[in-house]
C-alpha cells in the first residue's frame, strides 16, 4: 500500500481505532444485507459493488479505499452486426472494447460490532477456456464428387478410363464425406492465478429504544434487534493463501 | 495429432506487479497504455480475431488510452492551480 493511501486512510480513523490484520487489494467487494448469517451465504438483490480497493480491517470498521491511478479493459463479442464494414467489406466479426481510466480515491467504510461468520478459499489455480471442432473435409469432397460426375460424363462419350476415374473420384468423394477430423486452436492460452474469495457475515445490534415519561422525558431501551450485512470479497491473485488466512484469524478474534 | 502450443501467463506475478501503485499518471500513461493493449490483444484473440486484427485494433486503442490520460491529466493539473 503506498503512502499517501496510507496517510489519508489515518485521517479517518478515530483515536482508539487501530489497523488490524494485512491490508490485501480486493479485486471486488460486494455488500449485502440478504442472505443466511449461519452458513455465510449471500443472496439478491446485493446493494453495492466496489471494484479494485484495498481492504483494511480495523477493530472497528472494514474500510474499502484505493488511491492513485486505477485501469481496465475489457472486450466483448457483439452478437449480430456492428454496422462497421461498409463497401467492398463484409464483417465477419464483431467486438465491443470498453476501458476505464481513474485517478483519485476511493472511501467506503462498514461498521463492525461483530464478525458473525466467516468463509474463505484460498487456492492456486490454473485454468484455460479453448474451442474444439469436428469437421469434415466438405470442400474436397464435393469437388471429388463433381469432378467424378464430370469424368463419367465426358469418358461415357470418349475413353473407359476416364469412366474408371471418375468412378474412383465418386467413391472418393463420398468416403470423404464420411471422415470426421478433431480441429483444435494452434495456440492457447493458460493462466496460472491465486484465487482468493472471502465471506464476511457482520452482526450489528440495532436498540429500539421508545420515550418514556415519568416526570421528565427519557428513553429506554426495550429490545434490540440484529442486522446482519454480508460482504463479498474477491481478493486480488498477488494475494497468498497465508495474508488470507491471516486476515481470517484476526477478523475472528 | 497435433497438441496446441501453450502459453502460461502467471497472473498472480503480474498482478504484485499492477498493484505497487503509482499516484503520478504522467509517469505511469506508457505502462497503463502497454498493459491494456497487451489486455486487449489477449481478449481479442481470445473472441477469435487474428493476431494481425487484433494488433491493429492494439495500436488503434493505445493512441486512444493516450489521448484519454492526456485530457485525465490537463483537468488534474488545472484542478491542481485552482
Amino acid at each position: 500500500m503506498s503512502s499517501t493511501l496510507e496517510t489519508f486512510i489515518k485521517n479517518f480513523l478515530s483515536i482508539d481505532e487501530k489497523i488490524e490484520g494485512p491490508i490485501l487489494f480486493s479485486k471486488k467487494a460486494v455488500i449485502s444485507s440478504n442472505g443466511d448469517p449461519s452458513a455465510a451465504i449471500i443472496k439478491e438483490p446485493l446493494i453495492m459493488s466496489i471494484n479494485n480497493v484495498y481492504c483494511i480491517n480495523t477493530n472497528k470498521r472494514i474500510i474499502f479505499a484505493s488511491s492513485g491511478i486505477q485501469y481496465d479493459v475489457s472486450a466483448k463479442k457483439v452478437d449480430g452486426k456492428t454496422g462497421l464494414a461498409l463497401g467492398i467489406w463484409s464483417e465477419e466479426k464483431g467486438a465491443e472494447i470498453s476501458t476505464k481510466i481513474s485517478h483519485g480515491y476511493v472511501f467506503y467504510s462498514i461498521l463492525k460490532e461483530k464478525v458473525y461468520n466467516i468463509r474463505f478459499a484460498s487456492r492456486f489455480v490454473s485454468e484455460t477456456t479453448f474451442p474444439v471442432a469436428q469437421a469434415i473435409p466438405q470442400v474436397l469432397a464435393t469437388i471429388m464428387f463433381i469432378l467424378g460426375v464430370l469424368m463419367l460424363i465426358i469418358g461415357f462419350m470418349s475413353s473407359l478410363l476416364l469412366v474408371l476415374f471418375g468412378v474412383v473420384c465418386i467413391i472418393a468423394g463420398a468416403i470423404l464425406f464420411t471422415v470426421r477430423s478433431l480441429k483444435t486452436p494452434q495456440a492457447i492460452g493458460v493462466a496460472l492465478k491465486q484465487q482468493n474469495t472471502m465471506i464476511i457475515v457482520l452482526r450489528n445490534v440495532i436498540p429500539e429504544r421508545k420515550i418514556v415519561e415519568t416526570g421528565e422525558k427519557k428513553s429506554e431501551t426495550i429490545h434490540s434487534k440484529y442486522s446482519y450485512l454480508y460482504l463479498h470479497i474477491e481478493f486480488s491473485e498477488a494475494v497468498t493463501a497465508a495474508e488470507m488466512s491471516e486476515l481470517a484469524q484476526v477478523l475472528m478474534k | 495429432m497435433v497438441v496446441p502450443n501453450i502459453k502460461f501467463r502467471k497472473l498472480w506475478l503480474e498482478k504484485r506487479r499492477e498493484i505497487g501503485e503509482s499516484i503520478d499518471l504522467k509517469k505511469a500513461v506508457v505502462e497503463i497504455r502497454a498493459r491494456l493493449s497487451e489486455d486487449l490483444v489477449t481478449q481479442l484473440r481470445h473472441i477469435g480475431f487474428s493476431i494481425n486484427v487484433s494488433e491493429k485494433a492494439a495500436d488503434v486503442f493505445s493512441n486512444i488510452i493516450n489521448k484519454m490520460a492526456m485530457e485525465l491529466l490537463k483537468e488534474i493539473q488545472k484542478g491542481e492551480k485552482v
